[in-house]
């Protein structure tokens, strides 16, 4: 393998993959990248087994191979190197030497063969448009469970059907649905899959905000996106999600719309005096008004009174504010509302008069 | 986080064996039921794989996990060791394919829940993901109750194997979700024609297969290979006891106590020679002895002994092994064994040289 790359394209490389690729695992050839020559580009692969990344780079490819090198290695030195044209050449047996300018590195590597193997798009999958997938994780990803016993539920769960797209996530205490309406399977089959926390949060990482769109395949073990010149390979989770539209409560008639803003405020500052246990944030809903309190045993307490539009008797729910929180933090609508039913029943929270996204919070005992 | 450990190329999983069940000397049974269960396509979530150390169980386990991922086909009742699939799990590089053995003395809870977030997911690229537990019963009590969670709702492709010595030590709970397949001590004469046929002269074989307990593990070991010359060294150092007095002989009961792993293996060459002055004794065959490279000693010894003081002595040092596996206090039984032989066989066993 003979390859000459501009440095600043291998940095750009391999600077975000030798992110993903853990040291910790003890299959040792998990701390490489494959690096692999092909038809005037330069592919990059890092995996963990749980997440991996490959990235196509531009470069002038003067002999076809392969090598893995050690990740950690080859991002230092790469990061070092003077902006100028890197050549990175391997000999038969398996030693690497990078020149740059004044500069040479030699370096051992491991064979092509050990490394596990890579997956290739086969079919081609949905198009979704990037900026719209990375919502989908964003407004989701918060309520993933981090509860090891139930694993289907350390994922969100990934559904595309003939006439939308969902992601869903709960940890049993609150649930965050996301709907994109429209056909987007255009004749494949449609997609059910459970994609890991980690691999969620990694593609929020690496698929950049700008236009553009994901491409998305789901096979039996593994869902691939890929955009540009990226690839993220996740795999997925094993079972079944649970039934969540069961937990979506239907008798919940009693609406108040807040400013979410004054509500985002309101909650941090109340928030302030929940020490290292979580205790409730009473909510008291009275019409036109609503008083946000909390009270810690050992330090205080805090007050806060919001206007509303609430029309109903009066009535007292206690949340967990990080909940509610973590719902007002991916709102970006000026006004959201929530459905109540009683003290004890599951509320639903939305933006006004938008229904493509819900959260249901289980409230807390006061 | 300590997490699972691969499995690393070791003595006992022999790196010129490419594996399958074709690489399993002398546990054919075990070996049976694993493939019928392969062939039907039955195979169990978990096994529990339990018999006396280095007798192929981890061999088994890896075998049972190249014929699952085997590439050649579906439903095969052996790996074909040469596709890709085969040769990784062989070499340890399977990503599907894991080995969790003990960190330091015990199987920690933290290891045993990596193992669990990592059943969760799909195969990466095999068929079936295959976690051998080695050392089961070191798992700590919490570490067996997390395992428990997993055993409970096996994720799909997904299958545990327990390695063990000692199933007795395991919760019931673990092992009645397990399939139990007991591995036996290989068979003398398997074991000898094995390393036979790996190129070890016929008389250095039968004293390694008679030091081993049938476990091939521990017959290639790198100790063997100097087995002939720690017995002689053992057996003159005893005799120097003997000849010297009850002092001298609680002296080396304390030395002798304190390295526990060559305890076991001088009292199986103190069993097999006195086995062989009872052979010498009532027959004369020299090819029916264990220390054939030792015969005409041995003959000589049989000849100034009563067979009563022979039967005798065999009697008590196989007590104080039985005692041992027991836990008995191993001072207190060497001394014990130490001066009940200077009463037998005071002249003691091989001629001191100097």
């Amino acid at each position: 393998m003979h390859i000459r790359i501009s440095r600043d394209e291998l940095y750009s490389g391999v600077g975000p993959i030798q992110a993903v690729v853990e040291t910790k695992r003890s299959l040792p050839i998990l701390s490489h990248l494959l690096l692999e020559a092909s038809s005037n580009r330069l592919s990059v692969f890092g995996t963990d087994l749980d997440v991996g990344v490959r990235k196509r780079l531009d470069g002038e490819v003067l002999k076809e191979g392969s090598i893995a090198l050690s990740a950690r290695k080859l991002y230092e030195i790469i990061r070092e190197l003077p902006a100028a044209t890197v050549e990175l050449n391997v000999d038969a047996d398996l030693t690497a030497t990078i020149t740059c300018g004044k500069s040479e590195f030699r370096m051992k590597g491991l064979p092509r063969d050990d490394f596990p193997s890579m997956r290739e798009s086969k079919e081609g999958g949905i198009l979704l448009e990037r900026r719209l997938f990375r919502d989908m994780i964003r407004r989701t990803v918060f309520a993933v469970s981090s509860d090891q016993t139930r694993y289907t539920l350390n994922g969100i769960l990934f559904r595309v059907t003939q006439k939308d797209a969902k992601m869903v996530a709960t940890d049993g205490h609150r649930l965050a649905i996301t709907t994109h309406d429209g056909d987007l399977l255009k004749d494949r089959k449609p997609v059910e899959a459970i994609i890991p926390r980690k691999a969620a949060t990694e593609a929020l990482k690496l698929l950049k905000e700008e236009p553009g769109e994901v491409e998305i395949e789901a096979g039996e073990n593994h869902l691939l996106l890929s955009s540009d010149n990226t690839l993220i390979d996740a795999r997925l989770i094993e079972g079944q999600f649970p039934n969540y539209e069961q937990v979506i409560p239907t008798m919940a008639t009693k609406q108040v719309t807040i400013d979410r803003d004054a509500l985002l405020a309101g909650l941090r500052r109340t928030s302030t005096i929940i020490g290292e246990r979580t205790i409730p944030t009473t909510m008291e809903f009275k019409p036109g008004q609503l008083l946000l309190s909390c009270v810690n045993l050992d330090l205080g307490e805090a007050r806060e009174r919001l206007d509303v539009e609430y029309q109903q008797e009066e009535m007292t729910v206690g949340f967990n504010a990080r909940y509610i929180l973590d719902f007002l933090s991916v709102v970006e609508a000026g006004q959201v509302t929530m459905h109540l039913q009683d003290a004890l029943s599951p509320a639903l929270f939305r933006a006004k008069d938008d229904k493509r996204y819900t959260c249901v919070i289980m409230p807390m005992r006061i | 986080m300590p997490s699972a450990n691969r499995q690393q190329p070791t003595v006992n999983s022999q790196t010129s064996s490419p594996g399958g069940f074709r690489g399993l000397i002398g546990q054919e049974r075990a070996a049976r039921v694993l493939q019928r269960g392969l062939k039907t396509g039955r195979t169990a979530h978990a096994y529990l794989f339990a018999g006396p150390e280095g007798v192929g169980k981890r061999t088994a386990a890896l075998a049972l996990a190249q014929a699952l991922n085997c590439q050649r086909g579906d439903a095969v009742d052996d790996g074909c060791s040469a596709c890709q699939s085969c040769r990784k799990i062989a070499r340890g590089l399977h990503p599907d394919v894991q080995v969790v053995e003990p960190d330091g003395a015990t199987l920690k809870i933290d290891q045993v829940r990596a193992l669990g977030a990592d059943a969760a997911l799909r195969p990466y690229e095999g068929k079936r993901k295959v976690f051998i537990l080695q050392g089961a019963e070191k798992m700590t009590e919490q570490a067996a109750n997390a395992l428990l969670k997993t055993l409970e709702e096996p994720p799909g492709w997904t299958v545990v194997v327990l390695l063990t010595i000692t199933p007795s030590a395991l919760p019931l709970t673990i092992v009645s979700r397990c399939q139990t397949v007991i591995f036996s001590a290989i068979a003398s004469d398997a074991l000898q024609a094995y390393l036979v046929a790996t190129g070890i002269d016929h008389t250095q074989a039968r004293l390694i297969v008679s030091c081993s307990g049938g476990s091939i593990g521990r017959a290639l070991s790198p100790e063997v290979v100097s087995l002939g010359s720690s017995r002689d060294l053992f057996l003159e150092e005893l005799g120097r006891g003997l000849r010297d007095g009850p002092a001298a002989l609680i002296d080396l009961a304390e030395r002798l106590a304190k390295d526990r792993e060559g305890l076991r293996q001088n009292l199986e060459f103190l069993s097999a020679w006195l086995r062989d002055l009872m052979v010498a004794k009532v027959s004369r065959r020299q090819e029916w002895l264990i220390n054939q490279d030792r015969g005409e000693e041995v003959a000589q010894q049989a000849e100034g002994l009563p067979l009563n003081a022979i039967l005798d002595s065999l009697r008590v040092v196989n007590g104080t092994m039985d005692g041992l596996t027991r836990n008995a206090n191993p001072r207190l039984s060497l001394e014990d064994l130490l001066l009940q032989l200077r009463a037998s066989v005071s002249t003691g066993l091989l001629q001191v040289s100097a």
